[in-house]
């Protein structure tokens, strides 16, 4: 079982079972073999949640720290805000593993770039870091691993099972997680 | 400015640009152009006609009654749209070019471009001086076309560019073009656009995308139009490679847009928004 806001364009599985992410999106699953997957974060940053018990992952590409700032009556995707995406992606955690929420949920940020020499109050990735943190925070988890800001665009893919991230940038070797 | 010989000689080599494309550009760089204005260029193209008419006649748009015209073709799926489909078209060979020197695949300068294109139309009504949207569109598109050139001579070199920038040797990967090759994509920009004969605010604002305080006064508002839609793109994710967000913004953009730190992120998100819908729509 898997899920993601994504329409079935957006997100069927490549023949590789990569379920890719746009931004904005969330997507859960705890299908064996399967890999959630999101492409090009800069100042975005992704957010993974891994449950060991189940093996099931879950990833938000999270493109902004706070839903006030959106048009009234302007639908966006579930996981573009950090302020919505955390409690989005845990109930899509515990909708897929069929076990309730824990705190054994094992979290992981990647992202939050910026351009060089940012004035702080433009510095989205900064932000979303510090936003997504906090949000994990008063569920009571922290992140175990991070990859976050300098100046590069990452790529992101998340194993079921393992939880095990894999973290690409264009002109550089893979890393992992 | 003295170009080294390989870059000169690419620059000959240079394709012209599509005439349709290149109509297109000078119809949105008028801030009184009409619809008519746009139909009487896109009509003359055949092709282009028919691709045009089956688009609004598709089930995305259901019309009421069958459309025939490409007036009507604009009324019905909008300006914006229809620029964006003819110049996907008409820019196909170079838009859509593999930049390997800066290990970015055949779509990724498009998609940069578009998003940079829709970022400028929308920043475009924060400039503090009468807005042109259309001509901010056009040079957003064409902003990093210096890439198609450039590339070729970076390949095997880029590493130690990336190096020389994190390193603060250089302060962004422009320079490091010009120490590496002799020449920036922001310079080389330029001379593409002047040889495809484009208005002289799309070829300026190409040219100090990256430097916006240096570009004239008549054309900084647009030169810092463009130059914060390309970060707004490149803090998107939505890069051209390798030298994605090694580049500075210029927090001076504030004197020639009227953008409060809440606007920004407004502005981000509408634009992301809207580059989402498109690429549905596209089918990507």
């Amino acid at each position: 079982m898997q899920t993601s806001t994504r329409t079935a364009t957006k997100s069927s599985p490549t023949p590789q079972a990569e379920l890719i992410l746009g931004i904005g999106d969330i997507g859960a699953t705890k299908r064996p073999g399967r890999r959630l997957k999101t492409i090009g974060l800069g100042s975005c940053v992704g957010l993974i949640l891994h449950d060991p018990v189940t093996g099931t992952v879950g990833l938000a590409h999270v493109a902004l720290p706070d839903s006030s700032i959106s048009t009234k009556g302007k639908t966006y995707p579930k996981g573009y805000f950090a302020d919505r995406a955390v409690n989005e992606l845990v109930s899509a955690m515990v909708r897929v593993s069929g076990m309730p929420f824990s705190k054994r949920y094992v979290a992981k940020l990647i992202g939050g770039a910026n351009m060089k020499g940012i004035a702080n109050v433009y510095d989205i990735g900064t932000k979303n870091v510090s936003a997504l943190r906090g949000h994990l925070h008063h569920l009571g988890v922290v992140p175990v691993a991070e990859e976050i800001g300098s100046h590069i665009s990452r790529t992101v893919a998340v194993e079921v099972g393992t939880g095990c991230v894999v973290i690409t940038t264009p002109g550089q070797h893979p890393r992992t997680i | 400015m003295s170009l080294p010989s390989e870059i000169q000689d690419l620059l000959t080599e240079l394709e012209p640009l599509h005439q349709v494309a290149h109509q297109v550009m000078q119809v949105l760089s008028d801030p009184d152009h009409g619809i008519s204005d746009l139909a009487r260029v896109l009509e003359v193209d055949a092709a282009l006609t028919v691709d045009l008419l089956r688009i609004a006649n598709s089930p995305a748009f259901s019309p009421r009654q069958p459309v025939t015209s490409v007036v009507r073709a604009i009324n019905l799926l909008g300006e914006k749209l229809i620029t964006i489909l003819v110049m996907r078209k008409c820019t196909k060979k170079v838009m859509h070019k593999e930049l390997t020197g800066y290990a970015a695949g055949s779509d990724r300068m498009w998609h940069h471009s578009l998003l940079t294109a829709l970022a400028a139309r929308e920043l475009a009504f924060f400039q503090s001086e009468p807005a042109n949207p259309g001509q901010a569109y056009t040079a957003g598109l064409l902003h990093d076309i210096g890439k198609i050139v450039t590339s070729d001579l970076l390949e095997g070199v880029t590493g130690k560019m990336v190096s020389a920038v994190d390193n603060d040797i250089v302060p962004n990967f422009a320079k490091a073009e010009e120490r590496e090759i002799g020449a920036s994509h922001c310079q080389v920009g330029e001379l593409v656009c002047r040889k495809w004969d484009l208005p002289e605010a799309i070829c300026t604002s190409v040219r100090y995308h990256h430097s916006p305080m240096e570009c004239p006064e008549t054309w900084r508002p647009l030169a810092f139009t463009v130059h914060v839609a390309d970060s707004m793109a490149m803090m998107s994710g939505e890069g051209t490679g390798v030298d994605c967000l090694l580049y500075e913004l210029d927090s001076r953009f504030t004197d020639y847009l009227d953008l409060p730190s809440g606007a920004f992120e407004q502005t981000y998100f509408q634009t992301q928004m809207q580059y989402r819908d498109l690429m549905e729509l596209l089918g990507h």
